[in-house]
């Protein structure tokens, strides 16, 4: 194990994170078995006060999961010069078996974290607690999520050593390499062209749903959420296919970690951030969606769904704004 | 209205020295105005009235008040309840030394967002109803016992509360002092307030204008009828 300053405190984070989601998810399977929001017993009443202390407890812990996430590209980031071989994040998370599964757990803890601070939030806008029982549901859905992160991030960092020769992300994201590589940059060898129009076509359907949707279509709010998700996952894509080309000026270069770095202004930090902050918000419409009629919900959940897809298009915006300047003012022609 | 089912109140609970001050209380406190509960110290009068009023919640029980369930909202909309519906005078009045009697009726107010002037009028029409325009900008420790205990009144009133709940309002004043005080809330009966108050003074629950006594004694309800 390396003790770098961002691992420690990864690991750390983790295990406080950990001891506060098993503490919580002791509390959820209490919540699960004997909330009766229509009872006055003494059991009710104590889960009603200690249902707000929980909530907060783990609002934090989810807030540093997320935080986590970006934490970790710049650890692995940063770690890289330790290794032979490695030029970027990408080299350090291939040291060991355990890098690329931690990130793909971390970046779905992101999402879920975020999904469940939504519904919280949701919650704490009912007079009547509407949501707790589901949101601790939820929690309970999470738990081994939260787990997993932590055993593939310590295995990953317990297991890495100094003298391990991997390979840097030429060789990991570069086209035609699919013989050595994983999932994750077997995206770097996706058809263009089909990518080109999922990448297009979701982000036309997400302005133009997101925009009807905050002009009062509620109806759309479900559609809205689905081209979300679909838009992030082209966008995730079409970075690693295409679009990242633009910033590196390479044809062969899909590598998603060395946009972290100063090179390229740090500017990927503020891309992913957008991408998965657009992705979560735009989710958070479609899993409020079915509280609606939830009758102590009915006048806040609205504005707070128009505000979640609000920010979903301006994150979203972000995110394209970013690309969209890189390949209107690069030299750079993908196609000839 | 008011009404409690079922209404317990624990302190330390699972310690040695755990003490339940109300055990089990069904009540419903309708149309009267002016509602006395009775009983000697330690009967759980004061944690009773602090149940009624948001100050506390119940171990086990709810409380309603109209349709609306209040004893499990959560402490972000108790606060506004608490604020609109109920006004406190407490037995150690609770006035801020160092600042005015304004200053100290219109403090309440300042979270309701309540324009500065609006606030200053109203509370000076209170001053005035009270006889009080005189030591509107007296500070508190320059205050008579009298003129504290209306001030105090004063601050219960400055959000118009339907509710104004009493802790041994009299334990601290002589008998002048105390039939001038049960004369205030007989006017503020008549301007349509419900008052609860919790006392053991014979000058208060024998007052005229009390339309109810409950009696309590060790967290139980032993006597529950009109006034005299």
């Amino acid at each position: 194990m390396i003790l770098h300053p961002a691992v420690i405190a990864l690991v750390i984070g983790s295990a406080l994170v950990c001891l506060m989601i098993l503490t919580a998810s002791f509390f959820a399977c209490r919540i699960a078995a004997s909330w009766d929001p229509q009872s006055g017993s003494e059991k009710q009443i104590g889960l009603e006060k200690k249902t707000y202390l929980v909530s907060m407890l783990v609002a934090y812990a989810f807030g540093f999961q997320i935080l986590s996430f970006f934490l970790f590209i710049y650890t692995a980031d940063d770690l890289h010069g330790l290794f032979a071989g490695a030029m970027c994040g990408a080299g350090t998370l291939n040291v060991n078996r355990y890098g690329y599964p931690s990130l793909t757990v971390k970046a779905a803890a992101f999402i879920l974290a975020g999904l469940w601070l939504i519904m919280n939030h949701a919650d704490s806008l009912g007079r009547d607690y509407p949501l707790t029982r589901a949101k601790y549901l939820f929690l309970l859905l999470l738990a081994p999520l939260v787990l997993a992160d932590v055993f593939f991030e310590g295995a990953f960092f317990v297991n890495l050593k100094a003298d391990v020769i991997t390979s840097c992300c030429g060789s990991l994201f570069s086209s035609g390499e699919t013989a050595s590589k994983g999932s994750l940059s077997a995206v770097a060898d996706l058809p263009v062209g089909p990518l080109k129009c999922a990448f297009y076509g979701s982000g036309l359907l997400t302005l133009v749903s997101g925009t009807l949707f905050l002009l009062g279509f509620r109806r759309l709010g479900v559609f809205f959420s689905a081209s979300s998700s679909a838009f992030f996952m082209a966008s995730a894509a079409a970075f690693v296919s295409f679009l990242c080309l633009y910033f590196y000026e390479l044809p062969t270069h899909h590598c998603p970690f060395c946009i972290l770095q100063g090179d390229y202004h740090s500017i990927g930090y503020l891309l992913y951030g957008a991408l998965f902050g657009g992705a979560v918000s735009g989710l958070g419409v479609g899993l409020l969606a079915p509280f609606g009629r939830v009758k102590s919900l009915a006048a806040s959940l609205p504005p707070l769904q128009k505000r979640l897809s609000a920010m979903s298009l301006i994150l979203y915006f972000i995110f394209i704004a970013i690309v969209a300047w890189q390949m209107l003012h690069t030299d750079f022609v993908l196609d000839p | 209205m008011i009404s409690l089912k079922g209404v317990s109140k624990t302190f330390n609970r699972g310690r040695p020295d755990e003490f339940t001050a109300v055990k089990g209380l069904n009540l419903e406190i309708g149309q009267e105005r002016v509602v006395v509960f009775k009983g000697p110290s330690g009967s759980g009068k004061t944690t009773l009235l602090s149940i009624i009023g948001c100050m506390a919640k119940p171990t086990a029980g709810r409380v309603f008040i109209g349709d609306e369930e209040i004893s499990s909202l959560p402490d972000r909309f108790l606060t506004e309840i608490r604020r609109g519906t109920f006004g406190f005078i407490f037995q150690q009045l609770n006035l801020i030394q160092g600042i005015t009697a304004l200053e100290n009726v219109m403090l309440p107010a300042y979270p309701t967002g309540c324009r500065h002037r609006m606030l200053k009028d109203r509370a000076q029409r209170i001053f005035e109803a009270l006889d009080l325009c005189h030591r509107i900008d007296a500070k508190i420790e320059w205050l008579s016992g009298g003129e504290a205990q209306r001030v105090a009144i004063a601050r219960a009133l400055i959000n118009d509360p339907a509710v104004l709940i009493a802790d041994e309002p009299t334990a601290h004043l002589d008998t002048k002092l105390s039939i001038d005080f049960m004369d205030i809330m007989s006017r503020l009966a008549h301007e349509g307030k419900t008052i609860l108050l919790a006392s053991h003074d014979p000058l208060v629950f024998t007052s005229g204008i009390v339309e109810r006594i409950i009696e309590m004694r060790d967290g139980r309800i032993t006597g529950n009828g009109a006034g005299t």
